[in-house]
């Protein structure tokens, strides 16, 4: 159950990665919100893979998810076959999980949102915040792109003293059109803890979209988590009745 | 047929290695799935000293094989599983499907095979999943054999009149199929009407169930309404479930009303939190007016139409339920369920260990420990009596045998158990 409610979280930052590019000189509370949920509010439908991979172990889980807004989505499990089948449903602040093999679908807690998915590199804050960027740390420019359109935004971020957050600091790297290139994370001794990497940006719709975004652990640089998209929409008719507890069951 | 059903669970067990179903069509109007699982179960039973338990441990070896095909295609969808076992056992240990699953309502529809059935070895099939479902905007119909569960118990779960899980089942993955037509009406987001039509016995008003429950959302809570007839009982019924802050909360209250006895009621409480470093906990209270509080009178309990046909195994009044689930390192799990009846007292323990060994296997072990007072003991010469005037001996039958015997708590009367399976998924 607790993969499960990840994956309505998981949702939430997916959506994230699909930042729409901006036209004009960004402010930075514009370039974090960019990196955290600029997506949000859009109806999406995707097809992801996230994989993770450590030096004793491999797993890989791949499913179905629609969103909109960042109130609405369902997450149908596709891969691997012992979980298939199994749908979360969010519609506002209520989450719902579905178990097909016993018929029963089961309400989840907010703490259940908490916790890690598998051993996965991901945190669950990372997954889970409701929090943005922007609100939790204060932010400096610190490198921004030419004129001529190369480069990019470069920000540093320190964490307000009362934010709820594990990390001394964080260094944002956003493209000109806003699309995340990474986020460095250090501990509070300075160090560099984990580094999370977005490419394979591909044309969706009107928005430029990171199809693969992949985090590593400084300290086990050859493990890794990464979530990669096989289809992607935006902004697309979805009816209503996909964000109703009919359709865990369907 | 004996020869041919072993040489199918012979090259099921070897499927998952070879062979990686899942998908065989994936288009936007057509779905269309082959896959399922093989499980090898051991477990050995450790009974107590009595004399009407067997003097050594007896064990069994499992395994279950199922074969799933399921698909969508535009408005309707179905499941077909069917699932054999094939089981090495100690005289007398066990029986069913597997010997692992929830009890299985009796149906006129069959759909089950016997290859072998003696009391060292057995080899059986059935049909549990024979599903088709039409889906409309705001309806759902499902007709066929599909698993049918009301309430929000996790432990004691007083909504569920079929196949109910015990506490002794070892594998609760699937939840058993009956034979039912079931029409969910959806309204809103969040509402929805049901009504199933069930057969869990033969072929006439006593062996069928019919239910109706319909729900809703208010706030962070959702509430539903319950009514049934099952067998001769009318039951009604109340369901909750919600977060308070962090912790989850769920509540099911009913009222059955037998056709020739005195009303009960049952009714359960339970909360659920989680931590982000790994451990989930879970409660639950539980009271139910049916059953006794006198352990002698436990047999006469279990003897009722309602232990027999496994809607109730619970027998006395008052209980509670705790697990706790720890995730000790990213893909092994240990958990500890604990279940006590209060006025007993006795306990029922259930320690685990679950590993995810690959993406598509598992491996599991556990055991059940059961504490509580042993039931009284009997002496050989209570099994039959001694006509003075003949001498004739005249063995007593197995009711009352069963007369004589003396429980002194609920889950004394149950062996120590331990058990490993693995599970392959394709």
């Amino acid at each position: 159950m607790k993969l499960t409610s990840i994956l309505i979280a998981l949702a939430a930052a997916l959506m994230m990665l699909a930042s729409p590019a901006m036209a004009e000189e960004p402010t930075l509370e514009e370039i974090l919100d960019s990196v955290d949920d600029a997506n949000r509010g859009i109806s999406s439908r995707a097809v992801v893979t996230m994989n993770v991979k450590t030096n004793r172990w491999e797993r890989s889980m791949t499913m179905e998810m629609w969103s909109r807004g960042e109130k609405h989505s369902l997450i149908k499990i596709k891969e691997p076959a012992k979980d298939a089948g199994m749908a979360t449903l969010r519609v506002e602040d209520n989450i719902w999980n579905y178990l097909p093999k016993v018929d029963r679908t089961m309400k989840v807690p907010a703490s259940m949102m908490s916790g890690s998915w598998m051993g996965s590199h991901f945190s669950n804050n990372d997954l889970v915040k409701s929090s943005r960027m922007a609100d939790d740390y204060t932010y400096e420019l610190k490198e921004r792109p030419a004129e001529d359109g190369t480069g990019k935004y470069v920000l540093e971020l320190i964490p307000k003293p009362d934010a709820p957050v594990v990390w001394g600091k964080v260094v944002v790297q956003v493209r000109p059109d806003l699309v995340p290139i990474e986020l460095t994370y250090h501990d509070e001794d300075g160090e560099v803890a984990r580094t999370m990497s977005f490419d394979d940006v591909r044309q969706v719709g009107d928005e430029m979209v990171p199809f693969h975004m992949k985090l590593v652990p400084a300290d086990k640089p050859e493990e890794f988590t990464e979530v990669v998209y096989s289809e992607l929409e935006f902004d697309i008719e979805i009816e209503e009745s996909i964000f109703t507890v009919a359709s865990l069951k369907r | 047929m004996r020869a041919l059903a072993a040489l199918l669970l012979a090259v099921a067990a070897m499927l998952p290695a070879s062979v990686q179903a899942g998908r065989i069509v994936d288009q936007d109007d057509l779905e269309i799935l082959l896959g399922g699982d093989v499980k090898g179960l051991f477990d050995v039973s450790f009974p107590y000293d009595h004399l009407l338990m067997p003097d050594d441990p007896m064990g069994r070896a499992a395994v279950d094989f199922r074969l799933k095909f399921d698909g969508k295609y535009r408005f309707f969808s179905w499941s077909v599983h069917h699932q054999m076992a094939g089981i090495i056992r100690s005289p007398g240990f066990g029986d069913g499907l597997g010997g692992t699953a929830a009890s299985v309502p009796g149906s006129p529809f069959k759909l089950n095979w016997d290859a072998v059935d003696e009391d060292t070895f057995a080899l059986n099939g059935r049909m549990d999943r024979l599903v088709i479902k039409f889906h409309a905007k705001h309806m759902d119909l499902a007709i066929g054999r599909q698993p049918i569960s009301f309430g929000q118990g996790y432990f004691f779960t007083p909504m569920d009149l079929v196949a109910v899980f015990t506490p002794s089942v070892v594998d609760r993955e699937y939840k058993p199929g009956v034979d039912a037509v079931r029409a969910d009406f959806w309204i809103g987001a969040t509402g929805h009407i049901s009504a199933v039509a069930a057969l869990v016995g033969e072929w006439d008003l006593e062996g069928l169930l019919v239910a109706g429950h319909g729900g809703f959302t208010v706030g962070l809570f959702d509430i539903g309404f319950f009514a049934a007839k099952v067998h001769s009982d009318a039951v009604f019924g109340f369901d909750t479930s919600g977060s308070i802050g962090p912790v989850g909360v769920r509540s099911d209250f009913t009222v059955t009303v037998p056709k020739d006895d005195d009303p009960f009621v049952r009714g359960v409480i339970g909360a659920s939190l989680y931590w982000p470093w790994g451990l989930s906990l879970s409660g639950e209270l539980y009271a139910q007016s049916v059953g006794t509080h006198e352990p002698d009178e436990y047999m006469d309990v279990a003897r009722t139409d309602r232990f027999e046909r496994g809607e109730l195994w619970t027998m006395g009044h008052f209980y509670g339920a705790l697990s706790a689930d720890w995730e000790v390192m990213p893909l092994i799990h240990v958990n500890l369920a604990a279940i006590v009846n209060f006025l007993d007292p006795s306990l029922f323990l259930g320690p685990g260990f679950s590993w995810s060994v690959a993406s598509n296997a598992d491996l599991v072990a556990g055991a059940f420990i059961p504490i509580g007072r042993r039931p009284a003991e009997m002496e050989e010469e209570d099994l039959y009596e001694i006509d003075e005037t003949t001498g004739m001996i005249t063995f007593l039958d197995e009711d009352e045998i069963i007369d004589l015997f003396e429980p002194r708590s609920e889950f004394g009367l149950m062996p120590y158990q331990a058990y490993v399976q693995m599970k392959l998924y394709f």
